[in-house]
């Protein structure tokens, strides 16, 4: 089996190694790929279950390495790998939300407000995980985005504004009305920060 | 009222310590991405519809201030071409050459001889001193 050798010196920066694995795949190399998918797919997987329907995000993620596999060579390498696959993910989410819109049912709307996952032993805290959720659906698309990358994702304001290709203005502006419907709806559920 | 950033960094760390938990992806996602990719070609990246309204736009761009330059370059042409060359003079004949020379000499010298001539020792002599009043001895 072929052994993938990483560049590894102490200064190499994340994005490097990136472009070094994408360049390799570029040639044809699936183990490339499936290093970059590996260093990714954690990161893309929360995002789009922030912003999708749960029950789908396997395939949701599968989509979206998919396709940024066949959009490799139009990829600019003076971007980041990073922001350019964390488009491709919104867009894919974009693309779900739209179709969950046409088709959506009651009941669909119930099962996924339900939590869908229990695995912390402690109730407030579920409760917590509950409300976290329900939050973040209450607030609208753009907004959700913003808070998700930002507050839960750690993605700096300036490659938001990359990601979604809006101004960076924007962003503060969507991220203050993001966070003032946030606390408002965790106020009205009984909780101070 | 704006919320001061240390709300902002308690709501933060809020929803992050109390994110819902991703769901794990199903072991064999790798597998199927994998034999995916094995049967899919990458795209050959071709000039895309934008790319080539902001090249025509660019283009567009550089027709303006052409036009200029190139009606500027005209202009200063034609002028060049175009304007009255300065005709060479007529000769003179000797009559008129004569005459020429004693309106000259006329008009240079009317002027200069009704100037009153002044004398270097006027100009450092009272005007009221008698010549034998000197008072150096």
């Amino acid at each position: 089996m072929q052994v993938l050798v990483l560049p590894t010196s102490s200064n190499e920066s994340h994005s490097e190694r990136d472009s070094f694995l994408v360049q390799r795949s570029l040639q044809g190399d699936h183990q490339s790929f499936q290093a970059l998918y590996r260093r990714h797919q954690a990161r893309v997987r929360a995002i789009l279950f922030q912003l999708c329907d749960a029950s789908a995000i396997d395939d949701l993620v599968q989509d979206v390495f998919l396709r940024a596999w066949k959009g490799l060579p139009k990829f600019r390498q003076s971007a980041q790998f990073s922001t350019w696959l964390y488009r491709i993910a919104w867009n894919v989410a974009s693309d779900q939300r739209q179709a969950a819109a046409r088709g959506r049912t009651q009941f669909q709307n119930l099962t996924t407000h339900a939590p869908t996952r229990q695995e912390s032993p402690d109730v407030l805290h579920l409760h917590y995980q509950d409300l976290v959720q329900r939050g973040l659906r209450e607030l609208s698309f753009e907004h959700r985005t913003v808070l998700v990358l930002h507050d839960l994702e750690e993605v700096p304001q300036k490659e938001i504004a990359e990601i979604l290709t809006i101004p960076l203005g924007t962003v503060k502006s969507r991220l203050f009305h993001a966070r003032a419907a946030m606390r408002k709806y965790l106020e009205r559920q009984g909780i101070q920060l | 009222m704006r919320p001061l950033p240390e709300d902002d960094l308690r709501l933060a760390a809020f929803l992050k310590a109390h994110r819902p938990p991703v769901p794990p992806s199903d072991p064999a996602l790798e597998e199927q991405l994998l034999a995916a990719i094995a049967t899919t070609p990458q795209e050959i990246p071709t000039i895309a519809p934008h790319t080539v309204r902001q090249l025509t736009k660019r283009r567009r761009g550089w027709v303006l201030p052409g036009a200029i330059a190139a009606s500027l370059v005209v202009t200063a042409i034609g002028y060049q071409t175009l304007r009255p060359q300065p005709q060479p003079t007529a000769e003179l004949s000797a009559a008129e050459l004569a005459e020429l020379e004693t309106f000259i000499e006329s008009t240079w010298q009317d002027p200069v001889a009704e100037q009153p001539v002044v004398y270097a020792d006027e100009l450092f002599t009272q005007p009221d001193a008698a010549p034998g009043n000197s008072t150096m001895n």
